[in-house]
């Protein structure tokens, strides 16, 4: 048992080499402090470590898993503290952990996701950010534009597809 | 919920604003229904990019040493009943992972291996489903095979025996390799609707019923409702290993039909005829239950 606890233990720090900033930066851009955002980073952490043996790659790829328990958990926590919030993007002046040499592909990872974005409109952008940013559900969304329900989901499919299908063309060429 | 249901509420799951009742309903038909799986896959991981696209933020020192101490915690020194239930249950689910998927070293080993065991891991559950079709062909493929259209170089190249591709596919590219020969109903009987178009209208809608009228295909229509109602009698969705085919002659209606585990070691198979689409499909549930449809099926269901 030991031995497992300590082999985890390496696994646990390889994958924060490479997803803690992605996690901490989602945090604190949902939740709008650091203090929040890095007890989300610990939760999304500790939650993957205990579902590590029901990752089911069939269902996709380790930093969509990760970053999707991480949006998860901080949607789960705003609703339940605050209902529906608007969080504020704040920027912590903090002197930066060491990353290592896997710095360099969180800055790749955020190139792909940045040019997969590109391919939506600004409408489109919008209203994906304002489900998945400011956790306004498709009903919520209709509501408050006054448009129907069932257009609201279609447009958020739509839109989804696209970036998906923008991200596809990167990864098979 | 049926897949339908379950394909409306994908995108609100991706962008994590879908109700806790939902989402628990939803992901309990995602465990089982491979079809709804990949589409979950594919608009989670677009909703992902825009967290991978935020202006990265700097991380707090001493995190990761605050993590891993963290989940030491929950993981837990030997010591105290709970904490040692729960390393208890970590080594189990280890091991349960270890004879499912080879997870065990990967548990134990550097997060690189577990990615790179978690692309081998993706690459066997795809195998083992494209396995059912092959086995059900009772051809022994197992030394060198591929399958799918982007195996299709490889296959040029001489890198494997034989390769499965679905015919359509190949119509598309506009590619018909060097001694392709087409597999007979007998050896893969498509899946139930397998070809069928439907179209949709308001029911109160008379004009555009009428002019849909002109492009129903009664013999089709019949074929569909039976297969459906196989799918439904034996409590399918789209991922049930279930192959149904109907034809109408001469004003009856013939059909086979047949389920697999998914790996294809067991079938049950039947072929009946009747002229109600009903009792059609009645008859082939009975044939089937009969020889151990339940059985085989119970292995896929959740």
């Amino acid at each position: 048992v030991e031995g497992l606890l300590a082999g985890n233990e390496e696994a646990v720090r390889a994958l924060y080499a490479r997803f803690a900033r992605p996690i901490f930066t989602l945090g604190l851009r949902l939740l709008g402090s650091a203090e929040a955002a890095e007890e989300l980073t610990q939760d999304v952490f500790l939650a993957a470590w205990r579902k590590a043996a029901r990752f089911d790659p069939s269902r996709g790829r380790l930093s969509t898993w990760l970053m999707t328990i991480a949006h998860n958990l901080a949607v789960d926590r705003l609703r339940r503290e605050t209902g529906v919030t608007r969080p504020r993007l704040i920027l912590v002046d903090e002197i930066p952990e060491i990353l290592g040499p896997d710095e360099d592909e969180v800055l790749m990872e955020r190139d792909v996701a940045i040019r997969a974005l590109a391919s939506l409109s600004d409408a489109e952008k919008r209203l994906l950010a304002r489900a998945y940013f400011g956790g306004l559900t498709a009903r919520e969304i209709a509501e408050a534009d006054h448009i129907p329900l069932g257009t609201v989901k279609t447009r958020l499919r739509t839109a989804l597809i696209k970036v998906r299908r923008a991200n596809q063309d990167k990864e098979r060429p | 919920v049926n897949c339908l249901e379950v394909r409306e509420l994908l995108p609100e799951l991706a962008v994590g604003v879908l109700a806790p009742e939902d989402r628990e309903r939803v992901e309990r038909h995602l465990r089982w229904c491979a079809g709804c799986r990949k589409e979950a896959t594919d608009l989670g991981s677009a909703a992902a990019m825009f967290a991978f696209a935020l202006e990265p933020a700097r991380v707090p020192q001493g995190l990761g040493d605050r993590v891993v101490a963290r989940v030491r915690r929950a993981a837990g020194a030997p010591g105290t009943p709970r904490r040692a239930r729960m390393a208890a249950a970590a080594v189990v689910a280890a091991m349960v992972a270890v004879a499912s998927l080879g997870w065990g070293a990967v548990m134990a080993g550097r997060a690189d291996r577990f990615a790179e065991r978690a692309e081998q891991a993706e690459r066997e559950q795809a195998a083992a489903l494209e396995r059912f079709q092959r086995v059900l062909a009772g051809e022994d493929l197992s030394k060198r095979t591929a399958h799918g259209h982007s195996d299709l170089p490889r296959f040029a190249e001489g890198g494997v025996d034989a390769i499965v591709l679905a015919a359509a596919g190949l119509m598309r590219l506009g590619l018909v390799p060097e001694h392709a020969a087409p597999m007979s109903v007998a050896e893969m009987i498509p899946a139930p609707g397998q070809g069928c178009l439907a179209i949709q209208a308001r029911a109160n809608d008379a004009e555009t019923l009428g002019a849909l009228s002109a492009l129903d295909h009664a013999p089709t229509r019949t074929a569909l409702r039976a297969e459906r109602s196989l799918m439904r009698r034996l409590g399918g969705g789209c991922a049930l290993p279930l192959g149904a085919l109907a034809q109408v002659e001469d004003g009856r209606i013939h059909m086979v039909a047949a389920v697999f585990t998914p790996e294809g070691a067991r079938e049950a198979r039947t072929a009946v005829e009747a002229e109600d689409p009903e009792e059609v499909a009645a008859l082939a549930e009975g044939d089937l239950r009969a020889a151990g449809a339940e059985e085989i099926l119970a292995v896929v269901r959740p």
